[in-house]
């Protein structure tokens, strides 16, 4: 039987003929999957990618090597075209993907309690700050360090906005890069706010002083917030055993494709005492009628779809496929592989500054420990110098100058080797002589 | 578990066996009212996996990226056509944080106008996230009820609107699957009050090329990529959520919008009024790109067929099941139907059980899931079948409600300790 419109009036006659849009879409179309197909792949050969260009590019999103196996594994049908597991009985498998995520991510941070997504590192920022104000139910104020990513201030700002709260920023840097302690404490002892926002590594690649800043913290009463790198884990004491109260993290950096910058994952964690505050799906152990052991979604009661306007946050529709990604990356790894990793990182970092230190005009920024990504300042345009790198096919980091400095942020993962980092040293080098004069 | 080391054939084993424990759109039905399960295009996951937009680092130059961009660009313009609305932002992660932007909106549009409004009106069928999403923004809500015959009550939303009501949040066809006709009627109700009118776009798939949004007078929408242009759920995300807003809104857009100038496309972050930043970067492009992929492979055609299409299967099974299992309401459904249990009087939980025996994901519960009701209809099914199924999948969804159906006739306890196939039996509440 043809189907034509008049078969299909009959479903429709209670819509009101003047709401009716009579005119057609105006909707390109590509009359089979063969021409979508040519026309995509126009438009992403439109495109630079760091396959073909060497990149130094971080920022808050990273190049690390994903094992093929992530994909073929993460894209089967059964999880990538699943919905959220509310019938666990036929969906134990994701439902213990997500139950061992949670766990995994409280082992990197040091922390008991994980949710099973936000949307990136700086939405879960946003809920780390208002876990803090749950819990501390006061009117003192809110404090962020200026040195976490510039987005991600301008997230919490929106979100704040929201709220009818003010953050207030602070400059407490010294000339290691870091966060100085002694005037910390000082600002804690006088203003004494309520809940205090700072990231390691920071906006300028460098390492913050975590054991420190949390003990201030707890000195003071002060509610810790620490936006985080979960590679610093496989070098460093994880930030739950310093004391942090609550951890947020970009997931990306486990086996998530760059993709222009999303999706991303929102990483949740927090100690024992945070936990009726945490926002976001809990995976928790159940029992079955049989007795046996299972895995469903818990203390729902914080959640939009049981407590509505009480909900601890609107979140809906997460990050689960990106959970599994994670997942399976860090089984691929295991613990061992996941240190050398961090090592090989930070290795490789230090080896390409110093090589570029070499360059004339090219100074480190600070004198702070790194991970894997720094800032060089540089006697020369800082964008002059990119643009020639880039014609040699290579990004050569985010400009960070302001109106004093020309700066260069940097980010070495292990995905070059020093054959790789050698040659590249070559040609910074080449460019560089070619603006310095 | 991070202490093992294991090898890559473990590790593909693990999660090949735990895959087994998974149920996808792939695997089988999912009828699931509310979450528009259609099929998930092989071909837009294949080229959102295109080097050349996976390998591409958000902070490469925007030169380095123009065929992205381009991209981006063409998909806002084809969903301020679907949507009837001027302007366009890829920003929202999901639909609930579509949802934040949009309350954020119309809070920031009233601060500038110097108003003092701190109530959104929300009707009582509302999705819980329209709620908490006006939370979020320090709304407070008041609650609009449904008629007997399922449509908002314009009388009880006329009381309800007052000087303070900066708006409504709405969806139509709403979550119990029914068009509400009054629309325009509502529309002038707010806009007359001088309030700002929002559409939950989670019902889209019952309306692409029918109505738009834009035309019903609504101010503000988002939408659900993930639900109605069919990018895959990924058992809870990620998702996308773009917001549409009519022209006087759209300074205040969170950013960064895609803009074309001359041949050049660019993020745009100088937006007057923007409410600023939701997320970082520019959105789930990885997600975006399955979405725009979708639209041009159907074009206006294909997507409006695809709504009748989903309509008219839903229209079927509340057709076919009417004698066991009635509508809750008479009227028409739209993309999904409301379906009672009260005739059977048998918990709609423990029938969904039973059907995961029979290889199928259950509908959508009332009051379970993402979905609420009022206290009235806490045992009915809303099933939405989408276009994507045949006739023969129909008639096999049809026929397992039937048989279940029989055997909580004749053995409702047997029922009620059901699932029995699933590698665990039910889980104790």
């Amino acid at each position: 039987m043809q189907e034509g419109h008049d078969d299909y009036q009959r479903f429709f006659k209670q819509i009101p003929e003047q709401l009716r849009y009579k005119e057609d879409l105006k909707i390109p179309f590509f009359s089979s999957e063969l021409e979508v197909e040519k026309y995509i792949r126009k438009l992403a050969d439109k495109n630079s990618n760091i396959l073909q260009y060497k990149s130094f590019l971080g920022g808050g999103f990273y190049e690390h090597y994903i094992h093929p196996a992530i994909d073929a594994l993460s894209n089967r049908g059964e999880f990538l075209t699943a919905y959220t597991p509310y019938q666990p009985e036929i969906s134990q498998g994701i439902l213990k993907i997500i139950y061992e995520y949670q766990n995994l991510m409280c082992t990197l941070t040091g922390m008991p309690a994980s949710n099973a997504s936000s949307y990136d590192g700086a939405t879960a920022l946003c809920d780390a700050i208002f876990m803090g104000l749950r819990y501390k139910n006061s009117q003192k104020p809110i404090y962020y360090s200026d040195s976490i990513w510039s987005d991600y201030e301008k997230v919490i700002k929106t979100h704040a906005f929201g709220k009818n709260i003010f953050c207030h920023k602070i400059s407490f840097l010294n000339q290691n890069g870091q966060l100085d302690l002694a005037k910390l404490e000082d600002f804690f002892n006088k203003e004494r706010p309520g809940i205090f926002v700072f990231q390691s590594p920071n906006r300028f690649g460098v390492i913050e002083p975590v054991e420190e800043i949390a003990r201030l913290c707890q000195k003071y009463h002060v509610f810790s917030v620490l936006s985080y790198n979960l590679f610093l884990s496989g070098l460093f004491k994880p930030p739950g055993e310093a004391g942090i109260d609550v951890v947020s993290a970009e997931g990306q950096v486990f086996g998530l494709p760059l993709w222009a910058g999303g999706p991303g994952l929102g990483v949740l964690t927090c100690q024992k005492y945070l936990e009726p505050f945490l926002t976001g799906r809990i995976v928790g152990q159940v029992k079955t009628i049989g007795d046996e052991d299972a895995f469903m979604f818990v203390r729902e009661e914080r959640e939009q779809h049981y407590s509505r306007q009480e909900a601890t946050s609107n979140i809906c529709t997460n990050q689960t496929h990106c959970v599994i990604r994670v997942c399976i990356y860090l089984n691929l790894l295991g613990i061992d592989r996941f240190k050398d990793i961090s090592l090989v990182n930070n290795n490789n970092a230090k080896y390409f500054l110093e090589k570029i230190l070499k360059i004339p005009g090219v100074k480190k920024s600070f004198r702070g420990p790194f991970f894997n990504e720094f800032a060089i300042d540089l006697s020369f345009c800082a964008q002059k110098f990119l643009q020639k790198l880039y014609k040699q096919k290579i990004f050569g980091g985010i400009d960070i100058s302001d109106a004093s400095q020309s700066r260069l942020l940097l980010c070495v993962t292990e995905t070059k080797n020093i054959k790789e980092l050698d040659e590249i040293a070559t040609i910074f080098t080449s460019c560089a002589k070619e603006i310095y004069v | 578990m991070f202490e093992k080391n294991l090898s890559e054939l473990d590790v593909v084993r693990k999660f090949m066996a735990l895959s087994k424990e998974s149920f996808g759109l792939d695997n089988g039905l999912y009828p699931l009212g509310s979450c528009t399960m259609k099929a998930n295009p092989k071909l837009n996951d294949h080229l959102a996996n295109l080097d050349g937009f996976k390998y591409v680092h958000p902070h490469q130059p925007q030169d380095s990226m123009q065929g992205l961009l381009e991209l981006l660009y063409d998909l806002q313009n084809c969903l301020a056509e679907i949507t009837g609305m001027d302007a366009i932002s890829l920003q929202g992660a999901a639909g609930a944080q579509g949802e934040l932007a949009g309350v954020l909106i119309i809070k920031k549009y009233f601060l500038q106008k110097d108003e003092n409004r701190s109530k959104i009106l929300v009707a009582d069928s509302a999705h819980g996230t329209n709620l908490a999403s006006a939370a979020m923004a320090s709304f407070y809500c008041d609650i609009v009820r449904t008629k007997e015959n399922g449509e908002l009550d314009v009388d009880d939303l006329i009381k309800k609107v007052d000087k303070n009501t900066a708006g409504l949040m709405l969806t139509n066809p709403s979550t119990l699957g029914i068009f509400e006709t009054n629309i325009s009627h509502i529309s002038k109700i707010l806009h007359n009050n001088g309030s700002l009118l929002y559409y939950d776009g989670a019902n889209m798939n019952a309306l692409m090329g029918i109505v738009r949004p834009g035309d019903m007078g609504f101010d503000i929408v988002h939408m659900n990529v993930h639900k109605t242009l069919s990018t895959p759920h990924g058992g809870g995300g990620p998702g996308a959520g773009p917001l549409g807003v009519k022209s006087f809104l759209s300074s205040f857009l969170p950013v960064p919008i895609i803009a074309k100038i001359g041949d050049k496309y660019i993020l745009n972050y100088n937006i007057d009024n923007s409410i600023g930043k939701i997320k970082s970067f520019f959105g789930h492009v990885g997600v975006l790109i399955r979405a725009y992929c979708y639209m041009i492979s159907q074009g206006h055609a294909g997507l409006k067929k695809s709504s009748q299409i989903a309509v008219k299967n839903a229209n079927y099974i509340r057709d076919a099941l009417k004698e066991y299992f009635p509508s809750v309401y008479d009227a028409p459904c739209m993309h999904e139907c409301l379906l009672s249990l009260e005739k059977l009087d048998f918990p709609a939980e423990s029938f969904a059980k039973r059907m995961l025996d029979y290889g199928i994901h259950p509908p959508t519960l009332v009051g379970g899931g993402c979905v609420y009701y009022p206290d009235r209809l806490k045992n009915a099914f809303l099933i939405e079948p989408t276009e994507s199924e045949s006739q023969e999948n129909l008639d096999k969804f049809i026929d397992i409600m039937k048989k279940i159906r029989l055997e909580v006739l004749q053995d409702p306890e047997k029922v009620k300790s059901s699932p029995y196939s699933m590698g665990i039996k039910k889980i104790k509440k």
